[in-house]
């Protein structure tokens, strides 16, 4: 085998409802996954008005089983070029079984071994696995850098993918811009690979596919599972010059297609309307509602979610105390799956991506995370606060953390030894404490204003009990009771 | 890639069913190579219910599928054997994808790849999209391969059963090759895509754990006759079985078909369950009649299969194979013809095994062809005498067939323009077929060899007029008077 085959690592995907699951003890069916980009508003199957039935159109697939497909695809070609409009045509048009077929066809055709690739990061990371598969070298540009890019590099590459809208950063290109990138691709033979992957869900107008037929440089992704919302039917297919077309359906495998996608597939992209069907334009309307309201969700201390134009948001939460890592799977363990973009081409532990779901979930989505870092924090406090008991043992109370970017957070010259109070939360107004309004909306305790656990007196009775006792429920209703109540 | 030619595949009964104007099911397809049983969905003591299978899938295709299929190449290793586990599977897309996996992880532009001949062109084609060169042997020369030639190839493809001759190779042998291979390097694919419906035993899938030059292919498509399901698998050591898996695409297999293919696999005795042991049988009987048949048909010399179709060389045929395929297929049948497979000779035909009344079909259908062929033929060359006039004539020393009736015989009318008259005082009489029906035989009929008659008939043909008026009027005038 190729030597270069040795060191690599299966790409994981899917699947991730039933790990999880198992993992945390959660019925499948009470998982929520938020780690899929599919379309929130459902299968046209979900919708009547569509007027597709899939029991039928499997039916109908089903006694295809018995002959072999016609490999020209022919009724799919027509209608995926129906489907794109944009004036294609079905020789446009290369069947493939998923979209990472298509990407691995092209990487086949165009790439040899230590051709130069260049990928935008963060991006998609079946580019790079594909391209690995052949032996690419491969050169990572920032997104940013796309349009300012050195000639010589464009002169090296032997192609350049670009993710319209980015996945996972829900960015929109305007195809003015893309145009102006292909015409420079052209200028240096350097084909421009554009995943249109999504782009049914933010805004079919901005495609370039109106150029493939003058450019032999250019090959456009399209993917059905996203929009559709039928992953588990692999089908999708690519869109360039009928030159370029014509060798990559000859390069492709004869059947890549089986014939219940290829039924399916050929019903959902004949629906009435193509791109703009009554269904895509209500999912477009529903995905453009929710984002907002998940957008507003999660505008909070420690997240920065980025301007999205699709069915998912990328948050930057290098802010946050977790990462993205602990976060998701900390998710999980509530039964909502996030998108950890670690994965992403080395891309630290700061981002998540979150899918666009229907309202309801996306309030559980809310409520979640907030549930998740409310008990992060509890976590921490507890733990920080039993090493503070246990140097007690030694050292007596800790005086006050001059050091802390937060003191005094009291009064000058408080005892931090219960930096997090040990009460907490109380819920008694004698102490000073009450309930506050807090910025995701509901009511959380406030202490701002009860002084008690930072005296010094307090704290030493308090230790007394807690450095004998240890830190559990008795010992904390022993200490409100023998302690604070006598201080209230 | 340039150079790369589409390949033209399936939808052969469509396009036809479209031509002769008729529904698609009421073509007769013998050209595919499926299970002549059916599908193990409509066989009774399978238990298998095709909908509550796929039915039961579709809560899963909302989600993408568990890019590791760990279900299906559980139920694979299962099936496959008792040493094997999901570690040493690789699930394809078909066997096409299987073998283009191999190509891409393995073989360089210009590494030799070496492909079995006769066989189907996907071999040839698939190396050529990674810009290999590509030699073809057969069998026999496969096995004995120099030492040499081992060495300079990165791969070499067999197939067991072979496509198209059904000739299956004993296990010692190919045990043998793979030895010699692994010795050398270079990787043997055994291509056992139709092994179930021939001879599981002879697989050599039981050595992969313990060979890390050796794949073999195993497809299900055609075994469990749904050449419409893109799905097979792999077995290799778990090291190059490890690798595969990770270099082959996330999610190859869509959850439908992923079921569906767990569902077969699961069949209580694998390649030995009810379903495949009669499939095996009902081949094998039906092959034998197949043969019988076609060995009494002048001009049909089958070859001797192991498997679900049979290779059938009609060079004495008074047909070639394109034509034979094309009068059948006039009549709704699929045959398939050989031509690609052996460098465009077109000597051989290829028959699957299909019911004993659907072949019956065939041979009473094969009678009309050659009657209407063989009127073609004549009308040919009568209009190319008439053109000629007698200068054409003679045949004596040209014509392997001289003399035919009589030492001297005028051989202007090879083709007689009066065929068939099924006028007895002729000399002619209607006599048992070779394929069963009637046919008219001129043994004993002389008289449009007779050098006047001829001339005469000769001369009445090449008057001015319509010609199908000039044999109405010869027959009245020349033929009907000597008969009285």
């Amino acid at each position: 085998m190729k030597k270069y085959l040795l060191s690599l690592e299966p790409c994981k995907h899917g699947g991730l409802i039933r790990k999880s699951s198992q993992l945390y003890g959660i019925p499948e069916s009470e998982m929520l996954d938020a780690s899929a980009s599919l379309n929130p508003f459902g299968t046209p199957f979900d919708h009547p008005d569509s007027d597709l039935d899939l029991n039928e159109l499997l039916k109908k697939g089903l006694n295809k089983l018995e002959q072999y497909p016609d490999n020209r695809y022919l009724e799919y070609r027509a209608a995926a070029a129906d489907f794109v409009g944009m004036g294609i045509t079905y020789e446009n048009i290369i069947p493939g079984n998923g979209s990472t077929e298509i990407i691995r066809l092209v990487a086949e055709c165009v790439i040899g071994e230590d051709d130069v690739v260049l990928i935008p990061r963060p991006t998609f990371s079946e580019y790079e696995m594909q391209c690995q598969v052949m032996g690419a070298s491969i050169k990572y540009v920032d997104q940013e850098d796309i349009f300012d890019l050195d000639d010589a590099l464009l002169e090296e590459a032997k192609i350049i993918f670009v993710c319209n809208p980015n996945n996972p950063t829900g960015r929109m290109i305007p195809k003015e811009r893309i145009e102006a990138l292909a015409e420079k691709c052209v200028s240096h033979k350097t084909i421009l690979f554009v995943d249109e992957a999504f782009i049914e869900l933010a805004d079919p107008e901005q495609s370039v596919a109106y150029l493939v037929e003058d450019n032999d440089y250019l090959f456009i992704q399209r993917s059905l599972t996203k929009a559709f919302a039928i992953p588990g039917i692999r089908m999708g297919f690519g869109i360039a010059s009928s030159k370029f077309a014509c060798v990559l359906n000859s390069a492709r495998l004869s059947w890549n297609m089986g014939c219940i996608a290829d039924t399916v597939a050929t019903a959902l992209l004949s629906m009435e309307g193509g791109v703009n069907s009554k269904y895509l334009k209500n999912s477009r309307d529903f995905i453009e509602k929710e984002r907002e309201f998940l957008m507003q969700k999660l505008s909070r201390r420690g997240f920065r979610p980025f301007e999205s134009s699709v069915n998912y948001i990328y948050v930057d939460i290098s802010e946050l105390s977790l990462n993205s890592t602990e976060l998701a799977q900390r998710m999980a363990s509530h039964g909502v799956l996030i998108r950890d973009c670690s994965s992403f081409q080395d891309n630290g532990k700061d981002h998540i991506r979150i899918a666009i779901r229907t309202r309801e979930e996306n309030e559980r989505i809310a409520y979640t995370i907030r549930q998740v870092i409310y008990e992060w924090g509890r976590e921490q406090a507890k733990i920080q606060l039993e090493e503070n008991i246990r140097s007690a043992v030694n050292c007596g109370r800790k005086g006050s953390n001059t050091e802390c970017d937060y003191y005094p957070c009291h009064f000058e010259g408080q005892d931090c030894t219960f930096c997090f109070c040990p009460f907490y939360p109380c819920g008694d107004s004698r102490t000073g404490g009450n309930w506050v309004e807090s910025s995701s909306g509901g009511q959380v305790w406030s202490c701002l204003k009860c002084n008690i656990v930072h005296e010094e007196k307090v704290v030493d009775e308090l230790l007394s009990v807690f450095t004998t006792e240890g830190l559990n429920k008795e010992s904390i209703k022993k200490a409100w009771k023998e302690v604070m109540e006598n201080n209230l | 890639m340039l150079a790369l030619k589409a390949r033209k595949h399936g939808g052969r009964t469509y396009d036809l069913a479209e031509k002769l104007n008729i529904s698609e099911s009421d073509i007769l397809d013998f050209s595919k190579n499926t299970n002549p049983l059916g599908t193990p969905f409509n066989f009774r003591t399978a238990n298998l219910n095709l909908e509550k299978v796929v039915f039961n899938s579709i809560d899963k295709i909302g989600q993408y599928p568990d890019n590791r299929y760990l279900e299906f190449r559980n139920a694979a290793a299962g099936f496959a054997g008792d040493d094997i586990s999901y570690e040493n599977i690789v699930p394809g897309n078909g066997s096409c994808e299987l073998l283009r996996l191999l190509m891409e992880t393995v073989v360089n532009e210009e590494d030799l790849v070496i492909v079995p001949s006769p066989s189907a062109g996907q071999y040839r084609h698939i190396a050529e999209v990674f810009g290999a060169r590509v030699n073809s042997f057969t069998s026999r020369e496969l096995l004995t391969l120099p030492k040499m030639t081992l060495e300079r190839s990165k791969v070499i493809i067999i197939e067991n059963p072979n496509d198209p001759t059904g000739e299956l190779i004993s296990k010692d042998a190919l045990l043998s090759l793979a030895d010699r291979c692994a010795a050398h390097e270079t990787l043997l694919i055994v291509d056992e895509s139709s092994i179930e419906l021939a001879d599981p035993a002879v697989s050599v899938a039981d050595i992969v754990m313990n060979n890390d030059h050796l794949f073999v292919i195993r497809s299900i498509s055609n075994i469990i006759g749904m050449p419409g399901l893109r799905l097979a698998y792999g077995i290799a050591s778990s090291s190059m079985a490890e690798i595969l898996n990770a270099a082959r695409l996330s999610w190859n297999i869509g959850s439908i078909e992923e079921a569906i293919g767990t569902a077969f696999l699961s069949m209580e005795g694998g390649p030995y369950s009810d379903y495949l042991t009669r499939s095996r049988k009902i081949i094998k009987e039906e092959s034998e009649y197949i043969r019988e048949r076609l060995s009494g048909i002048y001009g049909f010399d089958p070859v001797e299969s192991s498997s679900n179709y049979m290779l059938v060389d009609v060079k004495d045929l008074f047909l070639d194979s394109v034509r034979l395929t094309e009068g059948l297929a006039s009549h709704g049948i699929l045959i398939r013809e050989c031509s690609d497979f052996f460098g465009g000779e077109k000597r051989y035909i290829r028959i699957s095994v299909r019911s004993r009344n659907e072949f019956d079909s065939l041979i009473n259908t094969l009678n009309d062809v050659f009657a209407e062929l063989s009127k073609e033929d004549a009308r040919e060359k009568l209009e190319e005498t008439i053109e000629q006039g007698s200068t054409s004539c003679s045949g004596r020393g040209t014509c392997e067939y001289y003399p035919c009736h009589f030492p001297g015989q005028d051989c202007t009318f090879c083709f007689c323009p009066f065929y068939a008259c099924e006028d007895e005082r002729t000399g002619g009489k209607w006599i048992e077929s070779s394929t069963g029906g009637q046919v008219w035989s001129c043994e004993h009929c002389t008289l449009l060899h007779r050098p006047k008659v001829a001339k005469k008939v000769l001369d009445a043909l090449m008057a001015d007029g319509d010609t199908d008026d000039n044999i109405r009027r010869a027959w009245k005038e020349i033929i009907l008077p000597l008969l009285r």
